[in-house]
């Protein structure tokens, strides 16, 4: 759930607070690190711990859409959808039909990562895009080396991977997703807890 | 960077409305055409960059990607270090009021660029003052004027002159710019004849007189003025009354079709509206987190450049809209005479003079 102003700023409160204790940096710099790179101590912890990962397993905050609702849509995964080199109608139906397969599935939430700006069809799903420069445009020069597209792409796309906590970076073209990662975004409701509150916006509370 | 050129990045925040972007187009405008402009813009209105032929791209911001705010800092601040790696800029410009952290690691990272901080005043009393210190991030600070600096009780105000460059409000067209009211008539698709009104009130409902559109609209259709509206929803949704959909952009080239203006406050149209001398009647929006609406509409009042209400609803719209006709002139005028100008040009002349330094 999106935090609202009031617990966003005790939380910035409380993080500031914490950044000040003693301590903090030799346990964020020199501690934390160690610990990551001791197999026995990261196992140990792992044992105590029991993190929980995998599919549906972690909350990740981005925008899931208007096709799903339920208490736990942020679990959902988040499946990055990456075409380039299509026009505007083809976009806009990419993001129409990656949409009503959500609402079918109920099983992930998508990012669009394309390179033609259809913001109207993506607020009318209230999903999020990342633009990249289309490759045509980038060859004309005004945005670095003109033989530097494919590098661009594999920058954002690095980028979007990490921060968005990509579960999976499915790849589409003018006939919509390619067939193999539709078939997986169609088993990936497999994976996911039974226990998770997801529904279809327009129904009611029920198991997803 | 291309020898002997200077290249400018303008970063613009994404903010209500295209405030942000519209002064960066300004700066843009008035730079020598040798110049490489580059514009990225958390807005998504940045595709009508396109119709200035400049290069643009687009960032989502925290809001449109609904991650939490510190993984959207790390996600923009590598970003913007990907765009500066590959465009290396002489200068980047950025406009808003709030300089995103993350912004100064990526300037940190590629300390060959300069960095001019664009932020206009008129902030709430006591309100953002800690983002005054983001200063230090950049090598100047340049403040686009306020015709109602004088009513200007925010924090920005108190920054001593040495600190910041003042220049004169900053529209994107100057009034010598703008076009003739038949062909602007023409070019929007708009009668040729009549009295036309440009209602820029934000979402709101046509048809529905508690609402400040509706009340606006009913009371400038029953006095036989035409309503223009830019927004396609609102202009679907009316059933009655003589309604026009306007789309271009800048509208303010075309702002001489209209015979009176009733807007909110904002930087951009309380500017546009009185420097192009249309008749205006503000009603200031009083939601918004920072920008001081209320304050500059009461101050362009007491000058007597422009009628202000709080609202337009529970019939105060009639008597308004009679008075904008019987003296709206005489408040444009005004209006004009208390001009200083567009600061764009010194403005522009200011980031490349710091683009030099690079």
């Amino acid at each position: 759930m999106t935090p609202t102003p009031v617990q966003r700023r005790r939380q910035q409160t409380l993080a500031r607070w914490t950044r000040r204790l003693p301590g903090y940096r030799v346990a964020l710099e020199e501690v934390l690190p160690r610990v990551r790179r001791s197999a026995t101590l990261s196992d140990l912890a792992w044992r105590v711990f029991a993190p929980r990962h995998g599919a549906g397993q972690v909350d990740v905050p981005m925008r899931a859409g208007r096709a799903v609702g339920g208490a736990d849509v942020s679990r959902l995964p988040v499946v990055g959808i990456l075409a380039t080199g299509l026009d505007e109608a083809a976009a806009e139906l990419l993001v129409d039909q990656v949409c009503t397969l959500q609402r079918e599935l109920l099983s992930f939430r998508p990012l669009f990562v394309l390179d033609v700006p259809v913001f109207g069809a993506a607020r009318r799903h209230d999903v999020p895009v990342e633009l990249v420069v289309p490759q045509a445009v980038f060859a004309r020069g005004a945005h670095g080396d003109p033989e530097g597209w494919e590098e661009h792409v594999a920058r954002r796309v690095a980028g979007i991977v990490d921060h968005y906590q990509l579960w999976h970076l499915a790849r589409a073209d003018e006939g919509g997703l390619i067939p193999a990662d539709e078939r997986l975004l169609r088993v990936l409701g497999e994976r996911l807890p039974r226990e998770l509150q997801v529904h279809a916006a327009d129904e009611g509370q029920g198991p997803g | 960077m291309i020898a002997g050129m200077s290249s400018v990045l303008l970063l613009s925040s994404n903010g209500a409305g295209m405030g942000h972007l519209t002064r960066l187009l300004a700066y843009a405008r008035r730079m020598p055409p040798e110049v490489r402009r580059h514009v990225v813009s958390l807005s998504q209105a940045v595709p009508v960059v396109e119709a200035e032929g400049l290069p643009w791209e687009y960032l989502a911001s925290q809001g449109a990607s609904g991650l939490r705010p510190a993984a959207w800092r790390r996600l923009f601040a590598e970003q913007v270090g990907e765009i500066l790696h590959r465009v290396d800029p002489d200068v980047l410009v950025f406009d808003g009021t709030h300089p995103y952290s993350g912004l100064d690691e990526a300037l940190a990272a590629h300390s060959r660029t300069r960095a001019v901080w664009s932020r206009r005043g008129m902030w709430r009393a006591g309100r953002n003052t800690d983002q005054l210190e983001k200063a230090a991030w950049f090598d100047a600070v340049v403040e686009p004027g306020d015709l109602s600096a004088a009513a200007d009780r925010g924090a920005t105000a108190t920054v001593p002159d040495e600190a910041v460059l003042r220049v004169p409000p900053v529209t994107l067209v100057d009034a010598g710019q703008a076009h003739a009211r038949a062909a602007s008539r023409a070019a929007l698709g708009l009668p040729a004849e009549g009295t036309l009104a440009l209602v820029s009130l934000g979402a709101g409902n046509i048809n529905d007189t508690d609402d400040e559109v509706g009340a606006a609209a009913a009371a400038l259709t029953e006095r036989g003025v035409g309503v223009c509206v830019t927004a396609p929803a609102i202009a679907e949704r009316a059933y009655a009354g003589d309604v026009h959909l306007v789309r271009h952009f800048p509208l303010s080239e075309h702002y001489r079709a209209f015979d009176l203006v009733v807007a909110a406050a904002g930087y951009n149209s309380f500017h546009e509206s009185l420097r192009l001398g249309v008749p205006t009647l503000l009603v200031p929006n009083r939601q918004t987190s920072l920008d001081d609406q209320e304050a500059r509409a009461r101050e362009a009042a007491r000058q007597g450049w422009a009628l202000v209400a709080p609202t337009l609803t529970g019939g105060a719209a009639g008597p308004l809209v009679d008075e904008l006709l019987a003296r709206g002139g005489e408040l444009a005028a005004a209006a004009l005479d208390a001009d200083p100008g567009n600061g764009a040009q010194a403005a522009a002349d200011h980031i490349l003079a710091v683009a030099g330094a690079a």
